[in-house]
């Protein structure tokens, strides 16, 4: 097996391209980032630049024009990237589930919510009993949801009852609703019950909250932490919000441009971050109480179907050097900082051998 | 009066007095209509050159305030005072002169821009109407002001599509600011750009401010925002104001239990400031039932009897700071 930085998923060197009309969109340039379970990844960064791709590859969801054309994407012991779409339906929904920005859209519009939920839950259900015939299961990490999940007797419409009172929705009021008579607060929660009633070990929550007020965003992010705190469930949340990441996450990721430029701790992320990138992007975010100016980067995002050359970056970069338009720079750790940290960067000013 | 009571009247370009908008709604020909009580009795004023804010969960009835100040919809009841002129009192074609002190740019610059319209064209066309200028003129000043915003000569010939949003925010600024206007209402001006373009965009606009003595009214439902920009803000829900004040009397005096829960909803920015994880359950009623008593007893932490029944006063704390609470916090 290969060597894993984090023992529940590790993604490395990740490439994808989509090949349109106008030319080939090369959308992940060797993305790196990992986690061990239980732990939460923040990924931000400003639109485009690859975040939501990053979370459907690793639900290998790339569909056509898009492929990947090179990388890994290690979940527990399975190679994602290369697995075969049979195993892989043992693993996309089940042990790895998917929230979206537009929950009301990822509903199915002419079936009532509770039926969808179950539904749900039997399909995950069959495809693990496929599952144990077509491979060896690995041991099961008993996570902290009530006992009557893990019994096979207990119907699927008693679980959909429990998991919409656990996601703060009165059942008898809200199973028989269809989605479009829900809110978008309402159909965020249908959603995460629906995702976390297969017991996932990830969740990759793709912007969960961008389309709600602040008010929804709190009670959902709050729900989610106690959820996924109970049942140490990883999160990989993707949003463009840096207070949604600095307050959920134990770890953040940004990108840019196809890239994960910068890698670490919560805390060295944000009180130190060295990628001239992650630097601009903290000095952009309006704060309640902050009296200094904004600061805005420079220039515009790169179109992605001629990169720049080298760091993607060197254009709008105020620190460049000569060599930055020659070569990529590699993602290497830092090494003055504790290895808790994990901090990682992808800058030439930081490379020890130049 | 009300904000700036303790200011010369002088200073203040709009004085909005009980504006109220009711949308009729009919769930078919026969049925009563019921209405929605989209802007319910709201009186503020603003001064000269500053920026008011106004601030609220969606659906509040921002927009339609900022759309009902420039009479782009007609109030159902209410005044509001620009300057000298009462802008109910004026003609369709008085109006549409006096439109051009006053100008709105909102959230989508892809919808508000014209796609069959070139940039010279989009910015163009109002100083055609509004001044009677040779083409070489238009040309001269379309220009200039795309240069004030940001952009080039080149950008002239194209069309909207060929922009980013935040160059297309930029052609909107340009459009409205050509005209010298003296009030823009500003609908959510960044809602829609990235963090970066954000910056760039509100620097713009506070320099903008204050080279051509400009008075904003800025709509966003992010209270980030707000800080940085606003002097004055106003937070309203379900149609009606229910704090007003300076920044500082919003943001370090918060007298309004909406305003505060408002405000504790933001997670911090940075992972050292602790996040209060004070929530506000449920979410804001049908503006066509509101809530008896103070609309925001349902879902108000500190709720008492007299809440349910009877509807609080929008009552002044301190000088310019006003609440619409029967027991507003910090007093
Ligand atoms: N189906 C597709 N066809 C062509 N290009 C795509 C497709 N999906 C994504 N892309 C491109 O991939 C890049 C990354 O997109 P995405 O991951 O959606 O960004 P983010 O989620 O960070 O906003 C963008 O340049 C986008 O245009
Ligand atoms: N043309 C309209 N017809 C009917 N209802 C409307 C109309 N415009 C707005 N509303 C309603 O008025 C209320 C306030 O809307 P709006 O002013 O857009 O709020 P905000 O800008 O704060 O989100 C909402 O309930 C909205 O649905
Ligand atoms: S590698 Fe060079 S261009 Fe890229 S961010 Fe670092 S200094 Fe800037
Ligand atoms: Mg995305
Ligand atoms: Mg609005």
């Amino acid at each position: 097996m290969q060597y894993r930085r984090g023992d529940l998923l590790d993604v490395s060197n990740l490439r994808v391209v989509f090949d349109t009309y106008a030319g080939q969109v090369k959308a992940l340039n060797g993305v790196e980032l990992w986690m061990n379970h239980g732990e939460r990844l923040g990924v931000v960064g400003e639109t485009g630049c690859g975040k939501s791709v990053t979370a459907l590859s690793v639900m290998r969801l790339i569909e056509e024009p898009g492929r990947i054309t090179e990388g890994s994407i290690l979940f527990e012991d399975k190679d994602l990237a290369t697995l075969s779409e049979n195993i892989l339906n043992t693993v996309r929904g089940k042990d790895i589930a998917m929230i979206f920005q537009e929950p009301v859209a990822a509903l199915n519009p002419v079936m009532k919510v509770g039926a969808q939920i179950v539904e749900n839950i039997e399909c995950q259900r069959k495809s693990a009993v496929l599952a144990q015939g077509a491979r060896k299961a690995g041991p099961v990490t008993d996570s902290g949801l009530s006992q009557k999940h893990r019994t096979k007797e207990t119907g699927s419409v008693e679980i959909m009852r429990d998991m919409l009172g656990r996601v703060g929705l009165d059942w008898q009021r809200t199973e028989n609703l269809y989605p479009h008579e829900l809110s978008g607060g309402m159909a965020q929660r249908v959603m995460i019950a629906m995702a976390l009633s297969s017991r996932p070990k990830l969740l990759i929550a793709d912007e969960p909250t961008s389309a709600l007020d602040v008010t929804i965003q709190a009670q959902i992010l709050n729900l989610l932490n106690n959820l996924v705190r109970e049942t140490q469930t990883a999160v990989l949340l993707i949003t463009h919000a840096m207070g949604v990441a600095a307050q959920f996450c134990d770890f953040i990721a940004v990108m840019y441009a196809g890239n994960v430029v910068e890698y670490g701790s919560v805390q060295s992320i944000f009180k130190n971050p060295l990628h001239p990138y992650t630097k601009g992007l903290l000095r952009a975010v309006p704060k309640i109480g902050r009296t200094d100016e904004l600061q805005s980067i420079p220039g515009i995002v790169p179109d992605l179907i001629s990169p720049p050359s080298g760091c993607r970056f060197h254009p709008r970069c105020p620190h460049r050097r000569p060599e930055c338009d020659k070569n990529q720079p590699r993602f290497e750790p830092v090494r003055e900082e504790l290895e808790a940290d994990r901090h990682h960067v992808a800058c030439f000013l930081y490379q020890k051998d130049l | 009066m009300q904000a700036s009571a303790d200011r010369e009247d002088s200073d203040i370009l709009i004085q909005a007095e009980h504006l109220k908008k009711l949308f009729a709604m009919k769930k078919n020909f026969y049925s009563r209509p019921l209405y929605v009580k989209a802007v319910d009795d709201c009186s503020f004023s603003i001064r000269k050159n500053t920026v008011f804010g106004i601030v609220g969960e969606s659906g509040s009835g921002k927009t339609t305030l900022g759309r009902v100040i420039l009479r782009l919809i007609e109030a159902t009841d209410g005044s509001v005072v620009f300057d000298d002129t009462d802008l109910m009192s004026l003609s369709n074609k008085e109006l549409r002169l006096f439109r051009r002190r006053m100008q709105i740019i909102s959230q989508d610059p892809y919808n508000s821009l014209h796609p069959r319209k070139v940039v010279k064209k989009l910015i163009g066309e109002g100083l055609q109407i509004h001044f009677q200028l040779s083409s070489q003129e238009v040309d001269e000043r379309v220009k200039n002001i795309l240069t004030l915003v940001g952009l080039r000569e080149e950008h002239m010939y194209r069309y909207p599509h060929e922009f980013s949003g935040g160059q297309r925010q930029r052609i909107a600024i340009a459009r409205a600011l050509v005209l010298k206007p003296e009030f823009i209402v500003l609908d959510e001006p960044t809602s829609a750009l990235d963090v970066s373009v954000q910056a760039i965009i509100l620097k713009m606009l506070k320099e903008l401010k204050r080279d051509f003595s400009l008075t904003y009214m800025l709509i966003t439902h992010d209270l980030a925002v707000i800080d940085y920009m606003a002097d004055d803000v106003a937070v309203m829900y379900l149609g009606q104001i229910v704090e007003l004040g300076s920044k500082d009397d919003i943001f370090l005096r918060t007298a309004h239990p909406y305003a505060s829960l408002l405000i504790d909803s933001v997670p911090p920015p940075t992972p050292s400031e602790h996040w209060s994880g004070k929530i506000l359950n449920g979410e804001i009623p049908s503006p066509i039932h509101v809530p008896s008593g103070c609309r925001f007893h349902p879902r108000c932490p500190q709720v008492q009897e007299i809440c349910r029944t009877k509807e609080p006063v929008l009552s002044e704390l301190q000088p310019g700071h006003f609440a619409k609470c029967h027991f507003p916090l910090n007093s």
